[in-house]
């Protein structure tokens, strides 16, 4: 399993680099159908239109020519796929699809502006390790932290909060799936670049049922508090 | 050697689980596209030769000094300048990677650490390290190393002074992004006196704190 989806998280690398770049709402549509194996190729077919390629990939800077035209996830909704990466307890690196974590499951979802940053480190993500048994108990199969950065940066974060075994750290690198459910955020006149807006959301069987969206990284509904008040 | 590149890179930054042949293939293919892109903007972005040969201290980039997201509200997440950093000074600079990856935790950042009496002597202001990080994560890796006083740490946080000097590497094979190369140079006010560049990222051969110093004699 593991040296499967490494490689294909290896090739769909390639593919978010190309994806990355387009400037059409179809990319929401293409970040939808991200699955293991997908081909690169397709992304050259029919879905996307008026591809414009900047000479060089930038770090981060693409997202933001998507935040307009990519609608916002709501309650209701089914999570688009993407794919996120994080460091397992043997420490190898491995890649999970958004679809096969949350098939069949309820699912916390939360997401933080960033790796380090005190809201995020001192509340948000300690908050959810120390409820993360309150939480199994009434039902939740798996609780995971998703912050646009990368797999080394979220396995040490998580290494510092003691969150192994309790929270699962996601990396989304590039910001992609954060793209994909219209929570991207520019940070970078807190040299941050483009992060995540912070959220906290349920998850059943891919459908969003409970959805506490902040503006930019205020934390004020988004805590583990609030999700086991509406479990 | 190219070939090489990508699997030593993932291997370097503790990734095992590449297993089958047509794992390493895919590596493979990713790393020799990645060095063949990173020779390509090199060569286009630099003028004649491969290597820039100064620093233009009046380039509009900035780097922002690693600090604690309180320092930084504090500061009011206040910007250094090229010139607030390297003018009028002789500092080694060295660029790795990624904060938290592999060679760099393991093997740079310790090299100069333990090289900074010897760079000292040799007249040298500074040390710094610089990478492709948000200055938050740069400051909590710089205290997990225990070097946060003694090297001068900046984040490049959209990685805009490496490509304007050339330096930067597309590390999506390690999925890590565009980020920096890893190098090391000692900067005069603004003029590079030596610049050492690796051939790619999973190395440290020429970048090292023991090349900086027979540089400087």
């Amino acid at each position: 399993m593991a040296a499967a989806t490494l490689s294909s998280a290896l090739r769909l690398t390639g593919a978010a680099c190309a994806a990355r770049v387009s400037r059409s709402s179809a990319l929401h549509t293409a970040a939808a159908s991200f699955k293991q194996g997908a081909p690169a190729a397709g992304f050259a077919g029919t879905r996307l239109r008026n591809i414009r390629r900047p000479a060089t990939p930038v770090y981060g800077q693409t997202t933001q020519r998507h935040m307009a035209t990519v609608a916002t996830i709501k309650v209701g909704d089914k999570l688009p796929d993407g794919s996120l990466s994080y460091f397992d307890a043997e420490g190898a690196l491995q890649s999970v699809t958004i679809e096969s974590l949350t098939k069949g499951k309820k699912v916390v979802l939360f997401a933080v502006p960033g790796a380090f940053t005190p809201t995020c480190s001192q509340k948000h993500l300690p908050g959810f390790i120390a409820k993360a048994d309150e939480l199994r108990a009434k039902g939740v199969d798996t609780i995971a932290c998703v912050s646009v950065n990368d797999p080394f940066v979220m396995r040490a974060w998580g290494e510092s909060v003691n969150a192994a075994g309790k929270v699962l750290l996601l990396a989304d690198g590039s910001g992609v799936y954060t793209a994909a459910l219209g929570a991207s955020l520019d940070l970078s006149d807190k040299g941050l670049g483009v992060r995540s807006r912070r959220y906290a959301l349920l998850a059943d069987d891919g459908v969003v049922s409970v959805l506490n969206l902040e503006e930019g990284g205020a934390f004020t509904n988004s805590s583990a508090e609030d999700i086991l008040k509406a479990l | 050697m190219a070939l090489a590149s990508a699997a030593t890179l993932l291997r370097r930054s503790r990734v095992p689980s590449i297993s089958s042949a047509a794992d390493v293939i895919g590596a493979m293919r990713l790393g020799a596209s990645a060095l063949l892109q990173h020779r390509a903007a090199s060569s286009s972005s630099s003028s004649s030769s491969s290597q820039p040969s100064a620093i233009d201290l009046s380039w509009p980039a900035t780097l922002q000094k690693a600090r604690s997201w309180d320092d930084g509200v504090a500061t009011s997440f206040a910007t250094s300048s090229l010139a607030d950093v390297f003018k009028g000074r002789k500092v080694v600079i060295f660029g790795v990677p990624g904060a938290f990856t592999g060679v760099c935790s393991k093997a740079h950042v310790p090299g100069y650490l333990a090289a900074l009496p010897a760079l000292k002597a040799k007249g040298v202001d500074a040390v710094l390290c610089t990478a492709v990080n948000d200055p938050y994560t740069l400051h909590a890796w710089a205290n997990q190393l225990q070097a946060h006083d003694k090297i001068d740490f900046y984040a490049d946080f959209d990685g805009s002074f490496h490509r304007h000097l050339g330096l930067q590497f597309d590390c999506s094979g390690a999925l890590l992004g565009m980020r920096s190369n890893r190098w090391a140079a000692v900067v005069e006010d603004g003029v590079f006196k030596s610049l050492k560049i690796e051939e790619n990222p999973g190395e440290l051969l020429v970048s090292r704190a023991e090349d900086i110093l027979t540089s400087l004699e």
